[in-house]
This record gives structure tokens, sequence and C-alpha cells, in this order.
């Protein structure tokens, strides 16, 4: 009759035994699931968006008013308008609204008439009252029209960043103004306002 | 990795002879993209990629991470990304930093949010050992983006992620 003895050495056999049963089993579970390894590789960048700013000085005498003015009389003011972020605008717009109106503002025929020019280099100033003369070369910004007005469109801008354009704005009242708009008062802003080029690829 | 640690050790002495196994590697340059400046609503930056298989993949996925606290990764006026690839090397524009492609062209990813956490999986990749894919990324900012997004920065980290084939 054979017998059967468990030593420690027959213990010792069969655990290492069933390690190597389990790593075989491991073994092909690992070769199954080469098909989830996964490999993962990565790049990356910094995105940085512009600034779009309109501006002015450091000339703006457009906060200087003119008192006792006639039929046929001009008012010169100059601004800069400076475009100091990084995006460059599209386009300019004026927007003229009267925060205290009469028919100096009101009457579209008669009433304060508008223009802008601009100089290519900044105007030289006379006065008061103040006029201005060009040693450059000038271009029309906004053609004579009604001094009030909405999103009036300006041209001939030069709107790049970093750059400014040197304006001179002047105020008529026509020569065909009647009694009835003497001595009236207005107020006037005068709001600038850019929008940015079109989109492009940086 | 343990069980496969294991498995390789007694492996090789066993009667199946010595297991070993190849990573299949995907691999992305550059891996530093070049910077993007001054962009404005509906402004776009292109920026190329070349996406490199060791080994055979299943799928090839795409997550995106931003950092830095910028309006730049809102959901609603963030940036955008899309993904194109060219069977060839893409070629850029003279002058410009636009890429066009000379050869066949395929939309691997459409318009996504770049804030977006989700893994998303790429499309007509050709995920084949020893392959290169060409791809073209477009960043975008939306017109939508008003005032508030100027100034803004942020990092934009692109992690793809390759699942090897069986």
């Amino acid at each position: 009759m054979r017998r059967h003895t468990l030593t420690p050495g027959a213990t010792t056999n069969k655990v290492i035994a069933s390690i190597a049963v389990l790593c075989a089993a491991a073994a092909i579970a690992g070769l199954g699931t080469f098909a989830t390894f996964t490999s993962s590789t990565s790049t990356s960048h910094t995105i940085a968006s512009g600034t779009l700013s309109l501006t002015s000085g450091p000339t703006n005498r457009l906060g200087t008013g003119a008192s006792a003015i006639a039929a046929g009389d001009t008012m010169q003011r100059a601004i800069d308008l400076n475009y100091a972020g990084t995006v460059d605008l599209g386009s300019a717009t004026l927007t003229t609204n009267a925060t205290t109106s009469t028919a100096l503002d009101t009457d579209t025929t008669d009433g304060l008439q508008l223009a802008i020019d601009k100089c290519s280099v900044a105007w030289t100033e006379a006065g008061p009252p103040y006029t201005y003369t060009c040693s450059g070369s000038t271009s029309s910004v906004l053609a004579s029209r009604p001094l009030v007005g909405s999103n009036v469109a300006l041209s001939n801008l030069t709107l790049t960043a970093g750059s400014t354009d040197h304006l001179r704005v002047t105020v008529t009242l026509p020569s065909t103004a009647g009694n009835s708009l003497q001595n009236l008062s207005s107020t006037v802003g005068y709001t600038f306002t850019g929008v940015q080029r079109a989109g492009t690829s940086q | 990795m343990t069980a496969l640690g294991l498995c390789a050790g007694f492996a090789s002495a066993s009667p199946l002879g010595k297991v070993s196994s190849h990573r299949p590697r995907l691999s992305v340059g550059p891996r530093a993209l070049a910077r993007v400046e001054g962009l404005a609503p509906g402004d776009r930056a292109e920026r190329t990629l070349e996406l490199r298989y060791r080994g055979r993949f299943a799928a090839v996925m795409l997550r995106t991470r931003t950092s830095g606290s910028s309006l730049l990764r809102s959901n609603a006026t963030g940036l955008r990304l899309v993904v194109e690839r060219c069977s060839k090397r893409w070629t850029r524009k003279r002058g410009t930093r636009s890429y066009s492609c000379r050869g066949k062209r395929w939309s691997v990813l459409k318009t996504i949010r770049v804030s977006g956490k989700r893994k998303l999986k790429l499309k007509h990749l050709s995920r084949r050992a020893g392959r290169t894919d060409h791809l073209r990324l477009t960043v975008s900012l939306p017109r939508a983006a008003g005032n508030a997004s100027q100034g803004q920065t942020t990092r934009v980290a692109y992690r793809l992620i390759g699942v090897a084939a069986g």
C-alpha cells in the first residue's frame, strides 16, 4: 500500500505549481488584453486674444464750445483718434446726439452742419478762436451733413492698430439760417465707435 | 503590470518560450505648437501636426485641456476647434499661417468647444503601423465673442489617445 506523506517540500512544490498555473492563466489573459493597450501623445500651445482700442488725444478740442455764432460762421475743433489696441479696426462711425436740443440741431437744413477732415500730420492750431492748417495732405472723412446723426460712416481713416488719425471737425451755421435760429443753445456729444476688421487667419 | 511582469518571467521557463510584447506607440510632432497672438472674434489660427503610428490602432481619440482663467475657455463664446487630415503634407501659403491640402482631404473632427473635457473619437485616420497622418488644427474665436474676450490668454493641450488594434 502506497502512502502519501505531506512534507514541507511537497507543500512548497504545490505552491510553486499553483503560482505557475496562475501565471500561465495570466499570461494567456495578458495576450488577450493586448487589444486594450493604449498609447497617448500630446502637444500644446498658448492662445491669446487681441485688444481693440479707440481713444482720443492728446489733441481734443471738441469740449470747447462756441457762443454768439451767426449765420455763415464756422467752428473748427481738432481731435486725435488713436487706435491703441493690437487688432486693426475695420470701420469707424460717429454718433452725435444733442443732450440739450434746439432748432440749431433739429433743423437739418438751416441748422448746424458738420464736416470732418483728416490731416496726415498733426493739425497746426491757431487761436482761439481755433483755426487749423495742415502741413501734410488732407482728405475728407465726412462730407458736410446735418450735425446730429447716428452711426454715420467715416471714410479715409487709417484704422491700423498703433496709429493715430488727426481730425478737424468743422461745424457751420449755414448762411441760410434765419432769425428763428437766433439766441439758441444746443449741447452736442460726439461718440466715435470702432469695429474690428473682418476675421482673418492668424 | 504585475501580471504581465510575472508572466514574462514565468513564460521564459515554460514550453511556450519567451513572451514579449511590442506596445503600439503613437507620437505627435511638434510637441509645442506655435503661439497664437492677437486673436479677434471671427479669426482663426491654423497649425499642423504629424501623427505617427508604431503599430496598428483601432481608434484614436482627442482630449483637449485648457488652463488659465480666461473667457477663451467659456462654453458660449470660447475657442472652437476643427481637425482635418490631408493625404499629403499641408502646404503653407506664402506669407501666411494658412495651410492648404494638395491631396485628398478628410474631416477628422467637426467643430467642438476647446474647453470640452470629453474624449472625442477622431475619424478618417489611417491608424496603420508606420504611417503618418498629416493633420491641421483650426482654432477659432466665434464672432459672438464680445469685448470681454479681449486681452485673454489660455493654454490648450491636445492629448491624442490611441487604442491598439487586436
